[in-house]
């Protein structure tokens, strides 16, 4: 049975290798296995680094 | 240091040696010496070892298996490959055991285990600084660390750790002064065949944080990687050296692999908690008993909890690794114990025990062999990692004496409570087990205890074997507790449900394992009082058919009145398909609740509950009878 932290990491770590394509960020596969194994931490830091990063050119 | 600035070198180690002992031995000394059997700890493990040191000894004089036993679980036996079997200590010792025996022993190791951690520490930070000050300094931090601290609670295999230090020292050594691989190959092997010995779990964890050490260095510090390229064949062959000293032992660990998840709790229930690092446990002087509501909501028991770094020595650290990160005599310690203490949360983050997150562990803690490591104890090597930054930064040039008092007032933090580091126990063997009562070779079961009953076989001379129960470090043994009663009459906490147990299923159970007599530990007062669990489970022998030969002033013994059949294939499989009683107990509050609630409603609506519980009844509750529900008031 799978807990419902667990449930938690793969939805979160589906969102942000989502979000890292969508935003262009480096190695969205790393961040989203990174979110995956240690949610608590690599959560903040991928939101921190997604706010350091420039935002994806809208499509006109 | 002007007393040792001219001493060889040797003597200045073995001075740090004998100061580190002495200061393990005073600080742990029983404070009340005593005639009375006493060890060091607190709990029913160090009975355990204690067994176990005194089974090389019976194994030797009545030429015995080394890793089988009929002595507990009888009549099937145990094994004891999986075990905290201490095979090291048992023969290395095996002069002094005979010679004084295993309480003396064990207890004399116990008190040996905080200095020679220092000690090895020590060695290492010597090593590493050529600093004898900052090396005295990283091996009391590692020798009373919180991590030892714990373990010195009751466990000897995981307190013994002179090796893990020691195999770093070597390290160090071969590579500061160009040891050659044979040299270093040697020295390992030995070390880690030694600590395989001492704990088959420390020697896994060792060997995976060498790995991850070396992968560490390899990243951190390119200029070192020569260095790495040269220590590696001795490492190697030291990891070959050392299996090929154990492998009878893992020979035997294979044959029996099936037991390897018996004795192993889960990781999960074991894993520090994100606060562990900076809330201290009762254990700890400053703030310990303050903060216990909240450190007891951590997940495992405060002998395992040796995460307490404490908010001083926290800071402290990373400002050390942040501020010379670019260094790598601070960065690789410093990722080290970073790597060690992340591992330590095990599978999942906890947070005053609610399970908060995922944690990297989470990939390996299903894997084969590590499955059987406590993420809580990888704290021993972020103990280690932190003695060696601590040594290096104490060791730099600058102004010392600044430091040491930065350092001191760290570990202030750390001191031990005085109320749980000398604790010692003492074990009270009943007189019929020892003066003779019993013929040798006798089978038979000791109530209520579960856990003192090895202390009690050794006690008596291993003059009998002990029926279905013999606790050595192993889960609930197989078959016996596929009884329904089995968790009941041994384990406390069911120990309330004696009185809902079969007598006639207890009298199948002694017959089928042809146990011949059951001591009840407990004194009159205990008897005559009816709700005691040695009143409870003399009254259910006699039900069972057994009656009181002798009666103690500590203990009763049970023989049958008449001789008991055994039951046939048949019969034990009914009875193994009953209801276990605590879960019977369970289903009557079960009951109770729904059916006080039916009548509740009924009573507040004004309506006729009848109906309402017989529809109950006849569709919903399970075969209970609705009129056997306890109704109080509700009535």
């Amino acid at each position: 049975m799978i807990s419902n932290t667990v449930w938690l990491a793969l939805i979160s770590a589906g969102f942000v290798y989502r979000d890292a394509k969508c935003h262009r960020l480096p190695r969205p596969l790393a961040w989203a296995g990174a979110v995956l194994i240690f949610w608590i931490v690599a959560l903040p830091c991928y939101l921190w680094q997604r706010s350091r990063h420039n935002p994806p050119a809208r499509l006109p | 240091m002007n007393i040792t600035k001219n001493m060889p070198q040797f003597l200045q180690h073995e001075l740090a040696l004998l100061a580190f002992l002495v200061a393990g031995y005073f600080f742990y000394a029983n404070p009340e010496p005593n005639s009375v059997p006493t060890y060091f700890g607190n709990t029913a493990d160090p009975l355990g070892f204690i067994w176990f040191l005194n089974w090389r000894l019976v194994t030797a004089q009545h030429h015995l298996p080394f890793f089988y036993t009929y002595y507990a679980d009888a009549p099937f036996g145990t094994d004891l490959a999986w075990t905290t079997n201490i095979l090291s200590l048992g023969t290395l010792t095996f002069p002094l055991l005979a010679k004084f025996g295993a309480f003396a022993v064990y207890n004399g190791l116990m008190l040996a285990s905080p200095g020679l951690a220092c000690w090895g520490a020590y060695l290492a930070g010597f090593e590493l600084t050529e600093d004898y000050l900052a090396a005295l300094a990283a091996g009391l931090v590692f020798g009373f660390s919180s991590y030892m601290l714990g373990q010195l609670l009751d466990h000897l295999n995981l307190c013994f750790i002179f090796a893990v230090p020691f195999c770093l020292w070597a390290c160090i050594a071969a590579a500061k002064h160009g040891w050659n691989k044979w040299r270093l190959g040697v020295l390992l092997g030995v070390a880690l065949a030694f600590q395989f010995g001492v704990s088959q779990e420390i020697f896994a964890s060792l060997v995976m944080f060498a790995a991850l050490a070396v992968m560490v260095i390899h990243v951190l510090h390119p200029a070192a990687r020569p260095a790495l390229r040269r220590l590696l064949p001795g490492m190697t062959l030291g990891l070959c050296l050392s299996l090929l000293l154990i492998s009878p032992v893992i020979w035997e660990m294979l044959r029996w692999y099936g037991d390897a998840g018996r004795n192993v709790a889960a990781a999960k229930n074991y894993s520090t908690d994100l606060l562990g690092f900076i809330i201290p446990t009762p254990l700890d002087w400053l703030g310990g008993n303050l903060l216990q509501p909240v450190t007891k909501l951590f997940k495992g028991n405060y002998a395992e909890d040796g995460a307490y770094i404490g908010l001083p020595l926290l800071l402290l650290l990373v400002r050390l690794a942040w501020g010379h990160r670019r260094d790598p005599r601070f960065g690789i310690p410093g990722v080290i114990a970073l790597l060690a203490a992340v591992l330590s949360l095990g599978p999942y983050a906890h947070v005053l025990g609610h399970e908060v997150s995922t944690a990297p562990w989470i990939l390996a803690f299903k894997l084969p062999f590590l499955k059987s490591m406590l993420p809580m104890r990888f704290m021993l090597y972020a103990w280690l990692a932190i003695a060696m930054l601590l040594a290096t930064w104490l060791a730099a040039p600058g102004q010392k004496y600044r430091r040491y008092t930065a350092l001191a007032f760290c570990l202030l933090f750390l001191a031990p409570c005085r109320a749980y580091d000398r604790n010692w126990t003492q074990l009270a063997t009943p007189t019929l087990l020892t003066d003779g009562t019993l013929p040798p070779g006798s089978r038979i079961l000791i109530l209520p205890e579960y856990f003192n009953e090895m202390g009690y076989q050794y006690e008596s001379g291993m003059k009998f074997s002990l029926a279905a129960q013999g606790y050595l470090s192993g889960g609930m043994p197989e078959p016996f507790v596929k009884w329904p009663l089995y968790r009941t009459i041994f384990l406390q906490k069911y120990q309330k449900y004696i009185p809902l147990v079969d007598p006639h299923m207890l009298a199948a159970f002694l017959a089928t394992y042809q146990v011949q007599n059951v001591v009840v530990t407990g004194d009159a007062k205990e008897f005559a009082d009816g709700h005691t669990q040695s009143a409870q489970l003399a009254a259910l022998l006699q039900q069972a058919g057994w009656v009181a030969v002798l009666t103690d002033s500590d203990a009763r013994l049970y023989r049958p009145a008449t001789p008991q059949a055994v039951p046939d294939a048949a019969q034990i499989e009914a009875y193994m398909r009953m209801q276990r009683p605590e879960n019977h107990a369970r289903a009557i509050d079960y009951e109770t609740y729904w059916v006080k609630g039916i009548r509740t409603l009924a009573r507040v609506s004004g309506l006729n509950a009848q109906p309402f519980l017989s529809f109950y009844a006849a569709y919903a509750h399970p075969p209970l009878p609705v009129e056997a529900v306890p109704g109080g008031k509700w009535q």
